[in-house]
């Protein structure tokens, strides 16, 4: 019965789960990582990494899965805002710094899971594929987990669980910490696509107003393939009637039109659905005996959908709490609350400033001025790639630094504003209707005001319940604003 | 030892024979307390020193016409005072008073009135702005500057020194405020209260405001009465009093009190002579605060170790009080004038403060009243009627009324055959001893709360000087005292006695705005009030190049840091009302807590709006008007942009919609 037992259980071998035993391992700790499928296996993901997560990929020595002949070094963007081209340019805070590459990389799940989680075993943890994890039941202070490979069943037990088993996590739901706010999860679609004939490198993501809050992605791969698929948030379709395969088939149809080489892109695979839950929804990530990382943790960007990176970076913090709670004996709730602590410092800076514009953006009714914002926040920074570096880091969900990206948004708000007043002013002096132009400060009022007449009009007790929302992620972010660079850039000791 | 005194003092007397309570002072304060304590059950004795019951409500019967000592205004918020009058007497009270929704005043020289009215909605705030009181954005910064008192977060212990500024000097204290602003307050406490805002509590004068402010709920500024304060409330209560079996003595004059054996004993001296000391359980001293301080301290030659002060010496600081006499005319003409309007008027810029009601037009007709004018004409500055003598000064007054309303022929002495006015109906009095109190800034550190059972045992205070929620002379302050110093005898009663006698004595205490909405206001409206400072101001220069006042000109430089100032302290006050925890937390903490409290506010307004298919309240008067008002501003916009545009109309802001051709 001693292979039984172990210090640690992995429940799931994604990225977070294998970074975790990879991480334990390493430290000599008797750690078990339990998969349920048999990998490699494909998994409903758009595949991006970005560069913050390559860099912990190449400092596990995974480099097999960077340096491959399929990868594609990601370096430009192209963004459509309807059938309008607003930004096609690299991409401006891919800029290096603390060792992270200038680009990032489209993955298969499909291959990189399975590399990481050989990885970690080759470290030496135990890795038990094709073996599903039943419930987790705590006692005399350990925690026994009910395993089934096969038809084969048996009882593993160890002081710590980690819960890195997705969206839907059993080991989350055993100790109580089920996420089922509707506010904080987003719903994806995706599927490979081929005949796609794109510039190296150039990825394209797009926005259309009726599909707000959301976006679709393609994801270029060497060969012709992409990595094609649309995301909304939960809330937003249950309350707006929005249907996902309806997105998913107006965007595919749309793509084809508005990116010249989507023109004869066909569908790859089947279509498959995804569940992400978001940061925001976050009580806590720790109880008796066991810590949840990944997207068990709901370490995922609210705006971007991107977990992998974040539940590679969740799984290192973690496991410095692990490492102490084994040294120190210690597995109970206040003593592995600390992974909380560091896990905020760590992801607080940028994911409540994310959190506070996905809050915003979950009022559909806003959709025309949010897609006239950030359409114009696009355009400039095609033109100004200074604010593509600062205030668009915020929105692909890179090297988030909320008081700089504010001063910027703000000065450029009220820059533009200025400008549209005087514009107006302008126009009325020469005997021209006001409005319209570059700075259609009027024409944003009066969207804003469209906005909130249809808000309240068409649930008032939603509308202020909303505000609420965005006033509290806003206090919520605040003490963010006093640091002065992101943690996630300067990336993890490990 | 005050317990075995009492007990000592009356050892036959069981639990159930009914306490004696000697009320000192007729006033509605001691009515107010005799009848509610004749309601408990208390065998209650008025004593009152003039022929007539009412103290300041009472009127003079002369040649069977009834002159009231000054004309009173009955406030909406007078709660207490109209429980008494709706539910007591069984009065309805719109038969019996008149709803007032202004004051008009009148310039020297002009024909016109101008309305100065309750703002108590949109469009009577609007009609102040435009009243021509003064200019518009003077009268916007009158009335925020109303709103800044009201809102403004006094520490609530006004023995405190910095509590205790006076109106001016809050005024000083503001950023936007002009001289003609001030010059309008003084004017309001002067004509309701006979007394300048250079010794009016800023406090007292925010509390007055806090009552009034009603706004968007729509409500009269006050009521006036249709008749004589005798005919109409006075009798009608001695009345209910007779019934209730309390005993009254007018006439009647309290020369001592004296503590004996833990009890009051009073000396009284009627008209027919002074009688044996009396002695009482409990007394109440409703009287004005002069006539208590001569109880309290005893004359020289009596005991004055038996007297209230030797028990309570801080009592001797009520001396500090101070109070004024309101010289009024009762004025009957011999016909009727034309032109004269309806309700109260102020002769803006009189001298002696005039006021002046037309009573023939306001109370019940009678056969005395059918035919001719008759206008009670109050002076609120006594000291500045230049005669002496009852009928010189009465002639003064007239005439100063002649000066702003040169309707009627005044002769040229009081009694003169040759004039408008019917002399043997007419009738001045100085009003010297029916004075009001008044609550300057020093009286806040002395004002006593209305009965002090634990210092003075078995005697009370009331009347309209002591501690209240009105908190100024007024009626209801006098009538909730009253009811307060009821409200702690039956309460020692019960405790002697161990049960309480009746139901206990209940108050109505008026819900005020709390300062958090005041406060929210005015953030709000805080650049209306130095935009319209910065307005005023500049016109001035404009007018007077060079400036009467020095630094005019550069007066409105200074403003955008006055502003600045002025609303960081705002926002703070407000966030401290709002989270009080705040004091003591960090700058980021304070901002963070101030933003989640606000949250919790919105979420609470969230609960209580319409869902998504829910049925829609109907829009609130408030609502409508603004968005009228908003409306018929965008129009007007439209138009002028319209016409800008050369008849074009402005491009139609369509949301971005293209059509999507997607290939079946």
């Amino acid at each position: 019965m001693a292979g039984d037992r172990f210090d640690v259980i992995v429940v799931g071998g994604g990225p977070a789960g294998a970074t975790m035993s990879w991480a334990l391992a390493r430290q000599g700790i008797n750690v078990a990582v339990l998969e349920r499928t048999r990998f490699p296996r494909e998994k409903v993901c758009g595949d991006f990494v970005e560069p913050a997560g390559l860099r912990l990929i190449r400092v596990m020595g995974c480099d097999a899965a960077l340096d491959g002949p399929t990868r594609l070094p990601i370096t430009a963007n192209r963004v459509y805002f309807g059938p309008h081209l607003a930004y096609r340019n690299t991409i401006p805070y891919y800029d290096g710094q603390h060792g992270q590459p200038r680009h990032s990389l489209i993955i298969p799940r499909a291959e990189l899971d399975a590399m990481l989680l050989q990885n970690a075993e080759d470290t030496g943890a135990t890795v038990l594929m094709a073996t599903e994890a039943g419930a987790v039941r705590r006692e005399d202070g350990t925690n026994q987990v009910d395993i089934r490979c096969g038809d084969a069943t048996r009882s593993l037990s160890a002081p710590l669980v980690i819960g890195a088993d997705g969206f839907e996590s059993l080991v989350g739901r055993s100790a109580g910490l089920q996420r089922r706010d509707r506010r904080h999860i987003g719903i994806a679609r995706r599927m490979y696509l081929e005949g796609v004939e794109v510039d190296a490198g150039e990825t394209t993501i797009w926005f259309d107003e009726d599909h707000i809050p959301g976006y679709g992605w393609m994801f270029p791969m060497p060969g012709g393939r992409a990595n094609f698929g649309i995301g909304v948030l939960s809330e937003s379709a249950d309350r707006f009637g929005l249907s996902v395969p309806k997105i998913f088939g107006e965007s595919l149809a749309r793509l084809r039109l508005r990116h010249p080489g989507c023109r004869n892109a066909r569908a790859a695979s089947k279509p498959l659905g995804g569940v992400v839950k978001a940061y925001g929804g976050i009580d806590r990530n720790h109880f008796h005996g066991g810590l949840l990382i990944g997207d068990a943790g709901s370490f995922v960007d609210p705006i971007t959908g991107e977990g992998i990176t974040q539940g590679m970076e969740s799984a290192i913090i973690a496991s410095r709490t692990v490492v102490a709670a084994l040294a120190a004996g210690r597995f109970d709730a206040d003593f592995l609350g600390r992974y909380d602590t560091e896990f905020r410092a760590h992801f607080d800076p940028s994911m409540l400033y994310v959190g506070f514009c996905a809050a915003i953006m979950r009022n559909w009714h806003f959709r025309e001025i949010l897609w006239r914002v950030t359409r114009r926040g696009f355009e400039r920074a095609n033109a100004d790639p200074e604010f593509g570096r600062v205030a668009g880091a915020g929105f692909g969900g890179v090297d988030v630094q909320p008081r700089a990206i504010l001063i910027q948004l703000w000065t450029a708000v009220f820059g533009h504003l200025a400008r549209g007043g005087v514009d107006a002013v302008s126009a009325l002096l020469a005997g021209r209707a006001p409005g319209g132009g570059a700075h259609d400060m009027l024409g944003d009022l009066g969207a804003w005001h469209r906005g909130w007449q249809a808000s309240i009009a068409d649930d008032a007790a939603w509308h202020y319940a909303w505000l609420a929302d965005v006033a509290r992620a806003f206090a919520r972010m605040g003490p963010a604003l006093a640091t002065t660079e992101n943690p996630r850039v300067r990336g993890l000791e490990i | 030892m005050a317990k075995a005194r009492s007990r000592k003092a009356s050892p036959a007397k069981a639990a159930s024979a009914r306490p004696e309570v000697a009320i000192i002072g007729g006033g509605i304060a001691g009515l107010s307390a005799a009848l509610r304590l004749a309601q408990r059950g208390f065998a209650v004795t008025v004593f009152e020193a003039k022929p007539e019951l009412g103290g300041n409500m009472s009127s003079t019967t002369v040649h069977g016409i009834d002159h009231d000592v000054y004309p009173h205004m009955f406030c909406d918020w007078y709660a207490n005072f109209w429980t008494i009058f709706e539910q007591d007497l069984g009065f309805a009270r719109a038969t019996h008073f008149e709803p007032q929704d202004g004051v008009k005043l009148l310039e020297l020289g002009a024909e016109t009135y101008l309305d100065l009215r309750n703002p108590s909605t949109l469009a009577t705030v609007w009609e102040n702005l435009t009243s021509g009181i003064l200019s518009v954005p003077e009268m916007i910064v009158l009335m925020f500057s109303m709103l800044d008192l009201a809102a403004y977060p006094f520490g609530g212990d006004v023995t405190d020194n910095l509590e205790r500024i006076d109106v001016n000097g809050f005024l000083y204290s503001r950023g936007y405020v002009t001289e003609d602003v001030a010059k309008v307050h003084n004017y309001i406490l002067t004509l309701v209260w006979s007394m300048n805002s250079d010794v009016t509590a800023a406090k007292t004068y925010q509390d007055f405001l806090r009552h009034f402010s009603s706004f968007p709920n729509e409500q009269p500024l006050a009521w006036l009465l249709r008749g004589s304060l005798r005919q109409k409330i006075v009798q009608p209560l001695a009345d209910k009093l007779r019934d209730l079996g309390v005993t009254v003595h007018t006439e009647t004059m309290v020369t001592a009190l004296d503590i004996i054996d833990g009890r009051p004993r009073l000396t009284v001296e009627a008209r027919n002579g002074v009688a044996a000391p009396q002695p009482f359980d409990n007394a109440i001293i409703a009287t004005p605060a002069g006539a208590m301080i001569r109880l309290a301290m005893g004359a020289p030659g009596e005991d004055p170790a038996t007297k209230i002060v030797a028990v309570e010496p801080r009592i001797a600081q009520l001396q500090h009080f101070r109070d004024a006499a309101i010289p009024v005319v009762d004025i009957y003409f011999k016909k009727k004038l034309a032109g004269v309007p309806q309700g109260q008027i102020g002769l803006k810029g009189s001298p002696m403060m005039l006021s002046v009601i037309d009573i023939s037009q306001l109370w019940e007709t009678s056969s005395m009243l059918r035919e001719r004018t008759a206008l009670v004409l109050a002076a609120s500055d006594a000291f500045a009627i230049p005669a002496v003598g009852p009928e010189a000064r009465g002639f003064a007054m007239i005439e100063q009324l002649h000066r702003w309303l040169p309707i009627f022929n005044p002769g040229k002495h009081w009694g003169d055959p040759d004039s408008d006015i019917e002399w043997a109906m007419s009738h001045f009095r100085a009003n010297d001893t029916n004075r009001l109190f008044i609550d300057d800034v020093t009286s806040w550190a002395f004002r006593p709360t209305a009965g002090d059972p634990a210092a003075l045992p078995n005697i009370f205070l009331a009347g309209d000087y002591c501690q209240s929620s009105a908190d100024m002379a007024t009626i209801e302050a006098a009538v909730q005292t009253g009811l307060l110093a009821a409200q702690a005898l039956q309460a020692a009663d019960a405790r002697s006695h161990g049960k309480m006698r009746g139901e206990p004595i209940t108050l109505a205490v008026e819900q005020l705005d709390g300062g958090a909405k005041l406060l929210a206001a005015k953030l709000a409206l805080l650049p209306a009030a130095y935009g319209a400072s910065a307005w005023a101001a500049l016109s001035e220069s404009l007018a007077n190049p060079g400036g009467e006042r020095p630094g005019t000109e550069n007066y409105p430089l200074l403003l955008p840091l006055s502003y600045t100032l002025d609303w960081w302290k705002t926002a703070y006050s407000l966030a401290l009302q709002l989270a009080p925890e705040l004091k003591s937390a960090s700058l980021a903490d304070a901002g963070k807590t101030t933003l989640l409290k606000a949250a919790d506010l919105l979420q609470d307004f969230a609960r209580r709006q319409p869902g998504r298919g829910d049925p829609r309240p109907p829009p609130s008067e408030l609502a409508t008007t603004f968005s009228a008002f908003a409306g018929a501003a965008m129009r007007a916009a439209e138009a002028a942009l319209t016409k800008a545009a050369r008849g074009k109309p402005p491009a139609p802001d369509a949301p971005y919609k293209r059509r999507w051709r997607v290939k079946p």
